[in-house]
């Protein structure tokens, strides 16, 4: 049965570029709701998660983004919520601690190894981004990933953390540009069988797209503020 | 073997992987997707493993190394932190992947895996039972699967 071993991988991949994103935590508590109920009524504990009744669906509604979600297949949510559980890890760097990295340059006397993010070897004269745990990577390199996870690829030092944005989401810059279009859209999600159809509920219809990190704000809606 | 697309990463990692293999595991991306890799591992001596050769698939996703690698059994396995489709559990493959890490160390941390089985974090929950009930019988267990599943043959 190929679609029911496709299914998970779809979804996580989909929850994925979610997490990437949007702000996946106000699903959370729907998606613990759901999973309650049902691991109290037919879940047999010892049975594997992906032994699902093709025909079982799960609905998600976040009233707060007016987001809402169909999962055919509800036994595989239990492993969707591990990954997304798992997925989480360091935080990302703060901006200031990011900037506050020192730029070293590669002499004759440290030229041997390699940036360990790019597998590229030093070169002589560069200027690479020490962190404060003394490892160097080159600039780019480091900086995509402390802002996906603040640590270090090598030690996992752990870099600051932004405070503000842990506790009140992202306010500010583009990322608080991005939060407020989100909460005006509706987006709905269908997967029949591996087939995942998707579509943003508002009035323009070119913006008919498959991809999740596309966020189309309706025009209709009165501006806030 | 397009790789006009391919980051450079991916490139040396594969020739790496093709000239210095690490003993045990060998891993050869398919020739219509450079991402996709055709993996073996042979299980490790001294394990209810020994003798097997494990076949496995593993998928560099469009952000790696900013995200871990996807990577399945696909011979049936009598593990505790592995459960009936495949799918592993594994920590560098969750949420303690760093870019550092590549596949030749994720593959040598899937064989350790295999040497050292951890009930106690089951992917499985009732193989992971078995494991602490009476170790012993799913040793067998899982001899007995690499017999019938992992022979190689």
């Amino acid at each position: 049965m190929a679609s029911e071993t496709e299914l998970p991988a779809e979804l996580s991949s989909m929850f994925e570029r979610l997490l990437r994103h949007r702000d996946l935590s106000l699903f959370l508590p729907f998606i613990f709701g759901f999973t309650s109920t049902n691991s109290t009524e037919e879940r047999d504990p010892d049975q594997e998660p992906q032994t699902t009744d093709p025909n079982e669906r799960i609905i998600l509604i976040n009233p707060l983004t007016q987001g809402m979600v169909v999962i055919e297949g509800a036994a595989s949510l239990e492993s969707l919520l591990r990954d997304m559980g798992n997925k989480n890890g360091q935080p990302p760097a703060s901006k200031a601690s990011i900037e506050a990295m020192p730029s070293v340059e590669i002499g004759e006397d440290n030229k041997d190894g390699e940036c360990a993010i790019c597998l590229e070897e030093w070169e002589p004269g560069a200027v690479v981004k020490e962190m404060p745990c003394k490892h160097r990577f080159h600039g780019n390199c480091v900086e995509k990933w402390l802002k996906i996870h603040g640590n270090c690829p090598v030690c996992r030092y752990k870099m600051p953390v932004d405070e503000e944005e842990l506790g009140k989401k992202r306010d500010g810059g583009d990322g608080g540009r991005e939060w407020r279009r989100a909460e005006r859209e509706i987006w709905v999600s269908f997967a029949f069988n591996g087939n995942r159809r998707n579509r943003d509920s508002n009035e323009n219809p070119s913006s008919d797209s498959t991809d999740f990190s596309t966020s189309s704000p309706s025009a209709d809606h009165e501006t806030e503020s | 073997m397009a790789s006009s697309n391919l980051p450079r990463r991916i490139i040396k990692e594969t020739q790496r992987l093709l000239s210095e293999p690490a003993p045990g595991i060998s891993a050869s991306p398919s020739e219509d997707n450079m991402r996709y890799f055709n993996v073996m591992i042979l299980g490790p001596t001294q394990s209810p493993y020994e003798g097997g050769v494990f076949k496995l698939e593993l998928f560099l996703p469009e952000e790696y190394p900013m995200a871990a690698p996807k990577v399945r059994f696909l011979t049936k396995i009598y593990h505790p932190n592995i459960d009936k489709l495949g799918r592993i559990c594994l920590d560098i493959l969750k949420d303690k992947w760093s870019p550092a890490l590549q596949i030749r160390t994720v593959l040598l941390s899937i064989q350790a895996l295999l040497s050292a089985p951890n009930p106690d974090d089951p992917l499985s929950e009732n193989i992971a039972k078995h494991w602490k009930t009476n170790e012993a019988e799913a040793v067998e267990t899982a001899k007995e699967w690499t017999r019938l599943y992992a022979s190689g043959a």
